[in-house]
């Protein structure tokens, strides 16, 4: 495949190769450049070891601490709520924050005073006191009073 | 890198410059860009003469000649470079005679992009074959193949007088 434009362009390749210019001594630049690029592919790689550093430190710290298993996760026994007593005579004592559950006695039935549900106390000291309020011809418990117990006086 | 080994190292780029210069000067255009491209190529060397004074160092500088002229950084700072400076402009083929047929042939050469510049340097001036053409640029033979036929289409395009060139013979 030489046709007249490819000796075309040997024949001026060749022309312009005796056209180029000579330089004198090459090395010390070469030389300087060759510890630029050394001293700049050091710098890089130390940049490069902190950042790699810096973002991987975090993650690993992260993973680590995940052994234990998340308190809700799917599959893990959940804690049981804590029950009432079975025994209905006993006092009952319920601090605002919790919610009263109905005793296990089947024909009892609750009354709640003043309103049928208790309010939480206007002072945070104070409790409330859920008492049998009553008897039925023996020991069982006919209804329930929620009575404020007395909050600490000063 | 010892006396011994850095005296070695500047007989062997003193010997060589020229040759290499020339390579340089033909894959850029550019006196300037000849001489960096060099010293480029040159800097990559030096780290590793050690183990290539034994071997065939002007090849792997040549190489990395090569390569570096073709490689993406360094197209984009040219591109930069030409962006501030304004160089390259564009040279018009003087009509007047068969005569000025090579300088036109030399402002198309300077025109091509620097990898089918490259290619038809090592294919048409260090008269390599396609398969060391492709050896040299880390490229596989049809792309060399390909950057060929797409620089002489260029160079065709850019010199119709070659075509009459053609039709006279």
């Amino acid at each position: 495949m030489t046709g007249p434009i490819e000796d075309l362009i040997r024949a001026t390749l060749s022309d312009l190769a005796e056209e180029a210019p000579t330089v004198q001594d090459q090395l010390i630049p070469a030389e300087r450049r060759a510890r630029s690029r050394q001293r700049t592919t050091v710098t890089l790689g130390v940049a490069g070891v902190a950042a790699a550093v810096l973002l991987g430190a975090p993650i690993a710290l992260a993973a680590s601490r995940d052994d234990a298993p998340p308190p809700f996760a799917p599959g893990s026994t959940a804690i049981p709520s804590p029950t009432l007593p079975p025994s209905p005579s006993g006092p009952w004592l319920i601090t605002p924050s919790d919610t009263p559950t109905p005793p296990p006695s089947p024909s009892g039935s609750w009354l709640f005073t003043p309103s049928g549900t208790p309010t939480p106390p206007p002072s945070p000291s104070g409790s409330w006191l859920f008492t049998p309020s009553g008897t039925a011809g023996g020991d069982r418990a006919v209804g329930w009073a929620a009575v404020q117990s007395p909050g600490p006086r000063h | 890198m010892d006396e011994d080994e850095r005296a070695r190292l500047a007989e062997f780029v003193t010997g060589r410059t020229p040759a290499l210069m020339q390579v340089a000067y033909l894959l850029t255009g550019d006196r300037h860009a000849a001489e960096d491209l060099l010293q480029s190529a040159l800097a990559r060397t030096i780290p590793k003469w050690r183990t290539l004074r034994h071997a065939d160092p002007e090849g792997y500088l040549r190489a990395v000649m090569y390569r570096e002229q073709v490689s993406l950084w360094r197209r984009l700072r040219r591109r930069r470079e030409r962006a501030l400076t304004g160089a390259d402009e564009e040279v018009q083929p003087d009509p007047s005679g068969g005569t000025d047929v090579r300088l036109a042939m030399r402002a198309a050469l300077r025109r091509l992009p620097p990898a089918q510049r490259t290619v038809l340097v090592l294919r048409y001036y260090e008269d390599l074959t396609e398969t060391q053409v492709a050896e040299a640029l880390g490229c596989s033979v049809g792309t060399v193949r390909s950057r060929t036929h797409r620089a002489v289409h260029r160079l065709r395009q850019l010199l119709p007088d070659v075509e009459l060139l053609e039709v006279r013979q």
